[in-house]
């Protein structure tokens, strides 16, 4: 019958077309040809592999500030102890809807004071994982509306000051880490400008510090990695990320409904090479705990605790926690990864889990 | 048989038959897209040929590719392969789609027309929908326009089927969602996407096959669906 070849061949130009469209989500430290932003020089950077992800990126990454990197607490927190817990905190503040301080103060005993700030007597140490942190600063590049400046941050009015992350860590003597991934909101507010993205603050130093600048999917997205160590040098790799929630239908038929996936395993190809005890923390924008990305990042992350069956964002488990132990004697408290019940007016619930860097 | 749905086509019985559906109160939407749909013409009336073999290879291909891949997408997000398994789906969809298609156009150029008439007011409403959406979301670009036009054709290329699997699966995901606490309401859009690409896909199979049937042969789906409104 004539019309068979005409058919197979239909058949497997169609197969081949589908089957060619997997985006890569390889990263590597070299930015691509003219670019200019992110500056590399200062902080190291890991970025897409892929040309066109980083082209687009480009556009992006000129409308934010430069990541802010205060690797010293300014108060005297002191030294983690061998032995000692470090709680470690993951919460989508919801840029200024969140009460960080209220927050520090009512689960950590925090006092803040600035250099002379304390902690509550037996707390232990922390590292605070932000996602949609917002800092406000006239460093923020004036640029001109467009696709790549969303939207401000729908947030709840609340009672209390709207500080944004930098002065939250200012005033609390913490050590700090923020990388901006966008604006938030074209116009200024209250005369500032403000962009958004992730933070680490820290009653302990931060060093190694390493951004990740994720595959582009409908926005761009940036980790922060950094590693904190006890008195004896026992050290714990850190990384705060926040996938993207949703891409268009283009982009979900074109690639599988894979976006959130892609940068997922963006972050475990960057941290491949790492050997040391790594905790990965954010919102990963899941619906469900089956979901193909956390599937995969359990993988990567054999040591992670069972995830917790429970709505951290209204009803879906958004929030993860994952954990593979390195070369040193670095390992999760059993039972300690819960989800705080008080959301501090944010639309997130905190999650927390402690770890200890064994004696 | 009341209150079922019945998808029939009789090919060489003097006259074609269109599925008679007897919901208690049919969904509105289902009279609309079924209204919109002209009568199947019979095989005898319009002979095929190669050329309508190839386009309504390539219709069927691309409404089953799309069918497959948005129908697996909330399926397939729970399961380790992910992406891959959307792509398998796309795949099957298509190759279903692709010979239903090819085998429709072999045999009733005329009923390709249907297929394409009832794919172009699917593509136009998706598409208007799309520009509803763009006008209010965020980062929503006119590609994202054309893909809601996309899966808009495909079920109006196979609008029968698409409903009723798209009944199904939702009375479907209903009940698991009754019954099982894991069972959450994207779960639930899930199963009815899913069916609705089901139904989608096996209509462009069932026309294929329908078409290429000499001997009067009769298929006949009956789906026992009761729906109270």
């Amino acid at each position: 019958m004539g019309r068979r070849p005409v058919v197979g061949a239909l058949l497997l130009s169609a197969t081949a077309g589908l089957t060619s469209c997997v985006p890569s989500h390889r990263m590597t430290p070299d930015l691509a040809p003219g670019r200019t932003c992110p500056d590399a020089t200062a902080t190291a950077w890991y970025l897409p592999e892929a040309t066109g992800d980083q082209n687009r990126l480009e556009d992006w990454c000129r409308t934010v500030g430069p990541p802010v990197v205060v690797s010293e607490p300014s108060a005297g927190y002191g030294e983690l102890q061998p032995g000692d817990d470090l709680a470690v905190i993951s919460w989508n503040v919801d840029a200024g809807g969140g009460s960080v301080l209220a927050f520090l103060a009512a689960e950590h005993g925090l006092i803040c004071s600035r250099g002379a700030s304390r902690l509550a007597p037996g707390m232990p140490h922390f590292a605070l994982l932000v996602q949609e942190a917002f800092r406000r600063s006239n460093e923020i590049p004036d640029r001109p509306s467009g696709p790549t400046i969303p939207r401000a941050v729908a947030e709840d009015a609340r009672p209390g000051e709207r500080l944004d992350i930098v002065e939250v860590a200012s005033r609390c003597g913490l050590s700090l880490v923020y990388v901006a991934a966008a604006r938030n909101g074209g116009q200024p507010r209250d005369g500032l400008r403000e962009d958004k993205g992730v933070a680490i603050l820290s009653t302990l130093s931060l060093e190694d510090v390493l951004f990740l600048e994720l595959p582009y999917e409908a926005a761009r997205r940036v980790a922060a990695a950094a590693t904190v160590r006890d008195a004896s040098g026992r050290r714990l790799r850190l990384v705060n990320l926040h996938l993207i929630s949703v891409a268009g239908p283009s982009r979900a038929l074109t690639t599988g409904n894979g976006s959130r996936l892609r940068q997922g395993l963006a972050v475990a190809d960057a941290l491949d090479h790492e050997k040391l005890a790594t905790l990965v923390a954010g919102d990963f924008n899941t619906w469900s705990t089956r979901e193909t990305t956390l599937r995969r990042l359990r993988e990567q992350f054999p040591d992670s605790p069972p995830a917790l069956e429970v709505g951290t964002h209204g009803s879906f488990p958004t929030d993860h926690v994952f954990f593979r132990t390195g070369s040193d004697d670095v390992g999760l408290v059993e039972d300690s990864y819960v989800r705080l019940d008080v959301s501090y007016h944010s639309d997130h619930h905190p999650i927390r889990v402690r770890v200890r860097l064994q004696d | 048989m009341k209150d079922a749905v019945h998808l029939s086509e009789c090919r060489a019985c003097g006259k074609s038959k269109r599925p008679s559906i007897r919901l208690p109160g049919a969904a509105v939407v289902f009279a609309l897209l079924h209204a919109s749909t002209p009568a199947p013409s019979h095989a005898q009336e319009s002979d095929g040929s190669t050329a309508a073999a190839v386009a309504a290879g390539a219709l069927g291909l691309a409404a089953g590719a799309t069918l497959g891949a948005v129908g697996s997408m909330i399926p397939c997000s729970q399961t380790g392969p992910g992406p891959t398994c959307v792509r398998w789906s796309a795949i099957g969809g298509g190759a279903i789609g692709l010979t239903g298609g090819a085998m429709l156009g072999a045999s009733d150029s005329d009923r390709l027309g249907d297929a394409a008439i009832g794919a172009g007011i699917g593509f136009a409403a998706g598409a208007l929908g799309g520009m509803l959406l763009k006008s209010k979301a965020e980062r929503f670009g006119w590609q994202d326009v054309g893909a809601v036009g996309l899966f808009g054709g495909a079920i109006g290329s196979a609008p029968r089927g698409s409903v009723i699997g798209l009944l199904s699966g939702s009375a479907l995901g209903f009940v698991a969602w009754a019954l099982w606490d894991d069972f959450k309401g994207p779960d639930l859009l899930g199963a009815s996407l899913a069916g609705l690409a089901i139904g989608g896909i096996a209509e462009w199979l069932v026309r294929g096959i329908d078409a290429q049937s000499e001997d009067g042969h009769e298929f006949r789906l009956s789906v026992p669906l009761q729906v109270r409104f």
